[in-house]
C-alpha cells in the first residue's frame, strides 16, 4: 500500500466549476501582464484568477460566483481594464478543462489560507510558515511550512497537495547582530557570527525575512548603516513618494509595525527592484541554510512518512475541512493497486564478467544491502572497462603547511582502490604548494591531465577557478577541512577515489542487459538557468563499440531568464557530445 | 568654444576579427548580456563593421546602434563634463552647466526635427534620441526631465560639499579621470574605463558617477574590477585602496565595502561571465541570430535602439 500528501476535492470527477471570463483592455503586450493583473486581483480583492489563451489573446478566468464590476488595475508602468463577458463552466472530468480548474482551485485555495490561519508566506505564495517555530536551537528558530498545489488526478478528479518543508531564521535581528552600543570584542564575535550564519564568506549576500508584523518579504543583506537611525535617514523614496525620513514611511503607509524614530537602519535589496534601499534594522532576521545549522538542528528537516502524516493532518486541521465547499474525501489518497509499479532495478555487469543482480525482494533493507554491495564487488571483480591508454600519473596538490604524512596516508588509500578497482599500476606524485597560483603555474607546466587538489577554505571562486586556470585538465578538489577530518576514512578516500577513477575515462560497472534504446540522452537546465546540461548513456549489445558509454556536457546558457535552450546552441551541443562518444568509439 | 570630445570614433578598431580572437570582458559588455542577448548581438555583432556580415540587416542595425536613450546620451555628457572640469579647472564651472544643456538640446532639437541636417557650423552630428526616433507619446516630457537631471548631477559634482576631495583630488597629474584600463591574466582579458583614480598619501581613491537612474543594483563589480585594476598593474594591495560610489542626485559620496576576498570573486565573476560570451561568439560571427533570443521586456525595449528591428519587441 502506498499513501500520499494528497487529499481528493469531494464530489470526485463530477466536480464543476462555475468562474467568471474577464477580457483585459490595455496596449500593454507585456507577456506577464495577465500575471500581474491576477496578482492585484488576490491582494487587493481576495479574489482567485489565472490567465488563459483563449484564440491567441489572453484573458483571465475568475473564480467569482457573481459578475465582477468593470475593474482598473495598475502598477508604476502599466495599466489595464477588466470587463466581465460572462460566465462559464469547468469540468473536472473534461481534459481540456481540468488543468484549468486545478489551477484556479488552487488559487482559491491561497486566498483561503491567508484568511483563515495565522501562517504567512515569504517568497512564494503557494509555501506556507506556521507562526511559531517547532524548535528553537543556539540562536536559529526552525519552522515548518507547506507547500500547496492542487494537481488533476486521473480517476479521481482533483487533489490537494501538501508538502511539508523545514526552514530555519536566527531569532537574533540584523540591529542585534550589529549592536554598536556592545564592546568591540562583542561586536566583533556577533558580525562573525553573522557572517557564518549567513554564508557570506562563501560568497552569499545573506538571506533576510523582513517582518513588518502584517506582511513579510524576502530580502538581500548589504550593509547595516552605521550611526544612522530611521528618524535620521534623510529623504527616502518608495514607490514613487519622497518621505523625508524612513520613520516617517514607516509612520504612514506601516504604523502597524511599530517602528521607533531610533531604530538602527540596514540597507537591503529586494527581488526585482533595480536598487538597494534602507529599512529598519529590527526587522529583519537572517535566513539560515542548512549548511549553517547547528547539530542540533541538522535533522529536524529529515522528516519520516508517519510524521509527515501527522503534519499534513495539523495543516488541515488548522486550515478546516470546510475549506472548499464542496468538502474533501477523508484521508490521505491511496492509489489503487492497479495504479502502483514496482520498478526494478537492473542486474550490474563488472570486470571479469562478473554480475551482481537486484535482491529478489525490494525491501529497504535489502536495497540497502544491495548498494553497499556494489563497492565489495567492484573491489574483488575491478572495474568492467579501462581504457588501454589509462593515464597512470596523477598528481596531488596540497598547501604545504599541512601534515605530509597525513597527505601520504590518503593518497596512498586513494592509488590502492584505483590500482585494485583497474588492475594497472597507478601513482600519486604529492605536490606540495605555498600558493594557489604558485600551484596552477607549476601544473600547467606539467603535461599530466588528473589533478587532485587540496585547497584551503570553501570560497566558491577558487573553486571556479581552479577550473578555469587548470584548462584541459581534470581536476577532483578535496578541502583541507575535509581532509584533515576525514582522510582516514576508507568510506572517503572510496569516494574520491571513485571519482578520480570516472575522470579517468574507466567504467566501473555497467548494465548486463541492453537497455530498450542503445543511447539515451538527457537534457537538463540548472536551477538558475545559467547552465545547462547533457548526459548520453550508449547501453547496447557487446558487438557495438562503445557497447557502453557514458558522458555529460555542461554549457552556458546566455539568456538566464528563460528555461528554454536555443535551438541552435543545443542542437550544436547535441552533436558535439555525439563526436565525443563516436571518438571513444575509435579510440577502444 | 569649448573642447569637444569625440566619443566613439574608432568604436571597431579594438575588435580582433581572427576566430582565435579572445573576447574582451568589460562591465558595459555583460551588462548588455544580462539585459537583452538580442541586444547584445546587434551592439556586439551585427554592427560592428567586421563582424556578422552575412546579416542581412547589417546596414539598419549599424544606423539603429547611433540612436541612444535619454539615460545613456544624458550620462556620456555628464561624463565629458566632468572631463572637462579636471581639464579646465574651476575657472570653467559656469561655462560647463551651459555646456552640457547646450549640447544634450542640440541632441534634443536634432531628434525632434526628425534627424534634419544640422547647422553647418557645428562641428559633429547630434545624437539621436531614441525617444523621439521612435516617436514615444511622452518622448518631451521624459527629455525635460532627463536635462534637469543632467543639470542638477552636474551642478552637485561642480559645488557639492561631499566631492570637495574628489573635484581636488582629480586635477592631480597623477589622477586617472575616464581613462581605459585593462586586466590581462592568463584566464581573461578585461577592460574598464574609469571614471577617477587618484593617489593620495600613499593610498589610492577610486570614485564611479552614478545619476542613480537605469543603472544597476548595488553593482559594486565595477568598482571591484577598478580595485582589481589597481591591484593587478599598480601594484596596490587592497587595504590601500578606497573605492567610492559618487550618487549625484543625492549628493553623496559612498564607500564601497573591499576586502581580499572581493578580488578573487571579481576575476570568478568575469570568467564566468566570459564563458556564455564564449559559446556566443561563433554565432555572432555567423549572424545566427537566433541563437540570441529577445528578452521582450517592455522596460527594456523601451529604451533599446533596434525596436524596429527586433521580432521580439514589446513596449
Amino acid at each position: 500500500m502506498v499513501e500520499t500528501n494528497i487529499r481528493i476535492v469531494g464530489y470526485g470527477e463530477r466536480l464543476y466549476l462555475d468562474a467568471r471570463r474577464v477580457q483585459m483592455r490595455t496596449s500593454d503586450a507585456a507577456p506577464d501582464l495577465p500575471e500581474k493583473a491576477c496578482r492585484l486581483l488576490r491582494l487587493n480583492h481576495g479574489l482567485a484568477a489565472v490567465p488563459h489563451l483563449s484564440n491567441g489573446t489572453p484573458q483571465l478566468f475568475v473564480a467569482s460566483p457573481v459578475p465582477l464590476s468593470e475593474l482598473v488595475l495598475g502598477g508604476d508602468d502599466w495599466r489595464v481594464e477588466l470587463h466581465d463577458v460572462g460566465q462559464t463552466r469547468l469540468y473536472a472530468n473534461d481534459p481540456r478543462d481540468v488543468e484549468l480548474m486545478a489551477r484556479l482551485f488552487e488559487r482559491y485555495l491561497l486566498v483561503q489560507l491567508g484568511q483563515r490561519t495565522s501562517m504567512w508566506t515569504l517568497d512564494s505564495p503557494r509555501i506556507w510558515y506556521e507562526a511559531k517555530p517547532f524548535q528553537v536551537e543556539d540562536g536559529i528558530a526552525a519552522i515548518r511550512r507547506f507547500h500547496v498545489s492542487v494537481v488533476p488526478v486521473e480517476g479521481e478528479g482533483l487533489g490537494v497537495v501538501i508538502h511539508v518543508s523545514t526552514a530555519f531564521f536566527t531569532i537574533d535581528t540584523v540591529a542585534d547582530f550589529f549592536d554598536e552600543s556592545l564592546p568591540s570584542e562583542v561586536q566583533e564575535q556577533r558580525q562573525r557570527r553573522f557572517e557564518e550564519l549567513s554564508l557570506r564568506q562563501r560568497g552569499q549576500k545573506g538571506t533576510l525575512l523582513y517582518d513588518l508584523r502584517r506582511n513579510q518579504h524576502k530580502c538581500h543583506f548589504e550593509e547595516v548603516l552605521s550611526g544612522v537611525t530611521c528618524a535620521t535617514t534623510g529623504p527616502v523614496p518608495v514607490n514613487g513618494t519622497i518621505y523625508p525620513s524612513l520613520h516617517d514611511y514607516y509612520e504612514r503607509e506601516r504604523p502597524y509595525a511599530g517602528i521607533a524614530a531610533d531604530d538602527p537602519v540596514a540597507r537591503v535589496s529586494f527581488p526585482k527592484r533595480d536598487r538597494p534601499r534602507p529599512v529598519a534594522a529590527n526587522r529583519l532576521r537572517l535566513r539560515v541554510m542548512n549548511t549553517a545549522l547547528p547539530k542540533a538542528l541538522k535533522q529536524v528537516d529529515k522528516i519520516p512518512p508517519n510524521e509527515r502524516t501527522r503534519l499534513v493532518d495539523r495543516f488541515w486541521n488548522a486550515v478546516g475541512e470546510d475549506l472548499l465547499s464542496k468538502g474533501l474525501k477523508p484521508g490521505l489518497w491511496r492509489p489503487p493497486v492497479t495504479k502502483i509499479v514496482n520498478l526494478k532495478g537492473p542486474t550490474l555487469l563488472f570486470g571479469r564478467g562478473e554480475k551482481l543482480p537486484m535482491p529478489a525482494r525490494s525491501t529497504t533493507d535489502a536495497l540497502k544491502a544491495h548498494f553497499r554491495s556494489r563497492l565489495s564487488k567492484l573491489n574483488h571483480a575491478g572495474c568492467y572497462h579501462v581504457p588501454p591508454a589509462l593515464e597512470r600519473q596523477i598528481v596531488l596538490a596540497y598547501p604545504g603547511r599541512l601534515d605530509s604524512a597525513m597527505v601520504n596516508e590518503f593518497a596512498d588509500g586513494v592509488v590502492k582502490r584505483l590500482n585494485q578497482w583497474t588492475r594497472k599500476q597507478l601513482s600519486i606524485e604529492a605536490l606540495p604548494y605555498t600558493n594557489v597560483t604558485e600551484a596552477i603555474s607549476e601544473l600547467n607546466s606539467r603535461a599530466m591531465g588528473m589533478v587532485v587538489f587540496v585547497f584551503e577554505g570553501v570560497e566558491p571562486e577558487t573553486y571556479y577557478l581552479l577550473s578555469a586556470e587548470l584548462k584541459n585538465r581534470r581536476i577532483k578538489r578535496v578541502t583541507v577541512s575535509e581532509l584533515i577530518s576525514r582522510y582516514s576514512q576508507q568510506s572517503f578516500i572510496d569516494m574520491n577515489a571513485l571519482d578520480v577513477l570516472e575522470q579517468l575515462g574507466c567504467v566501473p560497472w555497467t548494465l548486463a542487459t541492453p537497455l530498450n534504446y542503445q543511447a539515451q540522452l538527457a537534457i537538463d537546465v540548472g536551477v538558475d538557468r545559467r547552465y545547462f546540461a547533457l548526459s548520453l548513456l550508449v547501453c547496447r549489445p557487446e558487438s557495438y563499440q562503445p557497447s557502453f558509454w557514458l558522458d555529460s556536457l555542461i554549457c552556458p546558457k546566455p539568456d538566464s531568464r528563460r528555461e528554454t535552450i536555443e535551438r541552435d546552441i543545443l542542437r550544436d551541443q547535441i552533436v558535439k557530445l555525439q563526436a565525443i562518444a563516436s571518438s571513444s568509439a575509435g579510440s577502444r | 568654444m569649448p573642447e569637444v570630445i569625440q566619443l566613439s570614433l574608432f568604436d571597431d578598431a579594438w575588435i580582433d576579427t581572427t576566430e582565435e580572437a579572445q573576447i574582451e570582458w568589460s562591465y558595459s559588455r555583460r551588462q548588455t548580456l544580462e539585459r537583452c542577448a538580442r541586444q547584445y548581438y546587434y551592439d556586439y555583432y551585427s554592427a560592428k563593421a567586421h563582424l556578422a556580415t552575412t546579416d542581412p540587416q547589417k546596414e539598419n542595425i549599424r544606423f539603429l546602434s547611433t540612436l541612444s536613450n535619454r539615460y545613456l546620451r544624458s550620462g556620456d555628457i555628464l561624463h565629458i563634463a566632468i572631463r572637462l572640469f579636471y581639464k579646465h579647472g574651476d575657472s570653467s564651472s559656469e561655462w560647463l552647466v551651459d555646456w552640457a544643456r547646450r549640447t544634450y538640446r542640440t541632441d534634443y532639437e536634432y531628434s525632434r526635427a526628425g534627424g534634419r541636417p544640422h547647422p553647418p557650423d557645428e562641428r559633429y552630428l547630434p545624437t539621436m534620441l531614441l525617444e523621439f526616433y521612435y516617436s514615444q507619446p511622452n518622448a518631451e516630457a521624459l527629455y525635460v526631465e532627463s536635462e534637469e537631471r543632467l543639470v542638477s548631477a552636474l551642478e552637485s559634482f561642480l559645488t557639492g560639499p561631499a566631492y570637495a576631495d574628489a573635484r581636488y583630488g582629480g586635477q592631480r597629474s597623477s589622477a586617472e579621470v575616464e581613462e581605459w584600463v585593462f586586466v590581462k591574466t592568463t584566464a581573461f582579458n578585461a577592460r574598464g574605463k574609469v571614471d577617477l583614480a587618484f593617489p593620495q598619501d600613499g593610498r589610492l581613491s577610486i570614485v564611479d558617477w552614478k545619476t542613480g537612474e537605469a543603472e544597476a543594483p548595488t553593482g559594486s563589480l565595477q568598482l571591484a574590477f577598478y580595485a582589481l585594476w589597481a591591484v593587478e598593474t599598480k601594484g596596490y594591495r587592497p587595504e590601500d585602496i578606497t573605492l567610492y560610489r559618487g550618487q549625484l542626485m543625492e549628493g553623496s559620496l559612498q564607500p564601497v565595502a573591499l576586502n581580499e576576498r572581493i578580488l578573487p570573486r571579481v576575476r570568478a565573476r568575469i570568467v564566468q561571465d566570459l564563458e556564455p560570451m564564449r559559446v556566443l561568439d561563433g554565432y555572432g560571427r555567423d549572424a545566427v541570430v537566433d541563437a540570441f533570443p529577445p528578452c521582450g521586456f517592455p522596460k527594456v525595449c523601451r529604451l533599446c535602439p533596434y525596436q524596429r528591428i527586433c521580432p521580439g519587441v514589446t513596449i
